[in-house]
């Protein structure tokens, strides 16, 4: 289909080209193994000099950049908007197509707590859209569509698919959690003992991330919010800790390559920042808020959705939507026939998973 | 049990590869075997892990440099209507270069995958399905989806790309 922007004359690799190939790649090897001994996703900065040009654009070109027109947090506080996508594992209809199947806002607030808040696949954007289906536009229908239907500020833009998560979660060395209560999920493979804590490899990680139908547990996709949001942060705590890991960075690195997409603004180094102040934050004992959002049922002509009712603006306050902000009026309509929506049950206060107790000293 | 390939028997299809990705993008010989070089040196430093797939990773990251070059030499041009013309004159064809360059950057992981792999890399679909660990089905609609959005993004009717589905 492009063909006609191909260069007319037919490119042959010369000895000229070949042996650069060679030399650079020589160059790069030893850049490489310079960098594991320095240490730190950060430290791929500290090898510019040797390698002779910037080492951390060679390392950082194998990742997926996109062009996000952000909605900055004007309070200090930092917000990462977290997407993850599943192409299988859906119904045939939905196979491989675009859908944002987990959206979680990870917050670095001013006051050094941690925040991480779940926004259903199912919400109400709009013109009978819904939130998972915004990604068909791209990152930024998706950011869009956070920003306008809940006021939320998005710094930063980190899409990953789920088999990127096995890889993320294997190459920062595991994702260890408590497990508070048996979980069995047998459509998703998932069998978990409790325990005050286990390190998951990344298979059970996704397992996990994953399960609809968790014996005992009845709020399938709501239940599952909960616990993918558990999961995703402890996911990115621990690859701030894998962040200082020389061992683990080209693991890491290359999960990210080969599964997520990152927002311009979001080099390795800062991704090493947020992800190493949030292992930071979470070594020293961080209150790590993880509130349900209030939601409606809405039925409307277009399908089922979840909306935001009123009282859905105090969570968001807290994660930096702006005093005064408008949330959209969402169509009549509730399940219960009477025209209205009706809330919907939102799992208890009490997750089946959380993070580990940290060991005291 | 498979042989993992030496990275100099794929050294012709990978290098040539490279630059038609990067070419593509950048209409620029210098600059196209400058990516291709790169590239190719970066393959060679990690063959270990990169030799499973490689055509895919090579396609990647020629995309991501030639996509780097293209932000830091260019100011956004503004896609003037006037300038289009169906046929390949040399301004209509560095426009598709920006808009296709464009374009890549506000794609989903998975649309853009597809769209590098298919019409940047030109593997054909059964082997992009392969990659990707995903149907020939779903391979198409992501690739339908993107030439569509792609064309919006133009938005010009005379913007000579072919159906999704004839190639």
């Amino acid at each position: 289909m492009f063909d006609h922007l191909d260069d007319p004359a037919r490119f042959v690799p010369d000895d000229e080209f070949r042996q650069g190939v060679y030399r650079k790649g020589r160059r790069i090897r030893l850049a490489h193994r310079a960098a594991k001994v320095a240490g730190g996703l950060a430290a791929t900065v500290v090898v510019v000099g040797l390698a002779g040009t910037l080492y951390v654009d060679r390392r950082d070109s194998a990742i997926d950049r996109v062009e996000v027109a952000a909605q900055p947090s004007t309070d200090g506080a930092i917000n990462v908007l977290l997407i993850g996508t599943d192409s299988s594992g859906e119904p045939p209809v939905e196979a491989g197509f675009n859908r944002a199947d987990t959206i979680v806002v990870v917050r670095l607030n001013t006051d050094g707590s941690i925040g991480l808040l779940s926004l259903p696949r199912d919400l109400w954007i709009g013109d009978g859209q819904r939130l998972n289906a915004t990604l068909e536009d791209g990152p930024q229908g998706v950011v869009t569509a956070v920003t306008e239907s809940t006021g939320l500020p998005v710094d930063h833009y980190i899409e990953v698919d789920y088999a990127g998560l096995t890889a993320l979660v294997d190459g920062a060395g595991g994702l260890p959690l408590a497990v508070n209560q048996t979980l069995v999920d047998p459509s998703s493979g998932l069998f978990l003992s409790p325990s005050a804590c286990v390190t998951l490899d990344g298979e059970t990680a996704l397992a996990l991330a994953r399960a609809r139908h968790i014996d005992g547990d009845l709020t399938s996709d709501l239940g599952r919010m909960a616990r993918a949001r558990t999961i995703l942060g402890a996911a990115l705590v621990e690859l701030g800790r894998a962040g200082s890991d020389a061992g683990r960075i080209d693991e890491v690195t290359r999960a990210l390559a080969d599964h997520a997409v990152l927002d311009d603004d979001l080099t390795l180094d800062r991704l090493a920042d947020i992800a190493g102040e949030l292992a930071q934050r979470s070594e020293a004992g961080a209150v790590v808020s993880s509130p349900d959002l209030p939601l409606v049922d809405l039925m409307t002509e277009a399908g089922s959705f979840l909306g935001l009712p009123a009282d859905a603006i105090g969570v968001l306050h807290d994660f930096g939507t702006p005093e005064g902000f408008q949330l959209p009026e969402v169509p009549g309509g509730g399940s219960g026939g009477t025209g209205e929506p009706s809330p919907v049950a939102v799992p208890g206060a009490d997750p089946a998973i959380g993070p580990c107790e940290q060991a005291a000293g | 049990m498979s042989q993992r390939p030496e990275f100099d028997d794929r050294f012709e299809v990978l290098s040539g590869l490279a630059y038609r990705v990067a070419y593509r993008l950048l209409g620029n010989r210098e600059e196209a075997r400058e990516v291709a070089q790169e590239t190719l040196a970066r393959a060679f430093a990690r063959w270990r892990k990169v030799a499973g797939y490689d055509e895919a990773w090579v396609a990647r990251v020629a995309t991501n440099q030639a996509l780097d070059i293209c932000r830091r030499r260019r100011p956004s041009v503004p896609l003037d209507d006037q300038l289009w013309s169906s046929g390949s004159d040399p301004a209509n064809v560095a426009l598709q270069r920006h808009g296709l360059a464009d374009c890549l950057r506000k794609l989903s992981r998975r649309q853009r995958e597809v769209v590098v792999l298919r019409y940047l890399a030109d593997l054909p679909e059964r082997e992009v399905a392969d990659l990707l660990h995903t149907t020939v089905g779903s391979v198409k609609q992501h690739a339908h989806r993107a030439i569509s959005r792609l064309r919006a993004d133009m938005a010009s009717p005379a913007f000579a790309f072919p159906e999704a589905d004839d190639v």
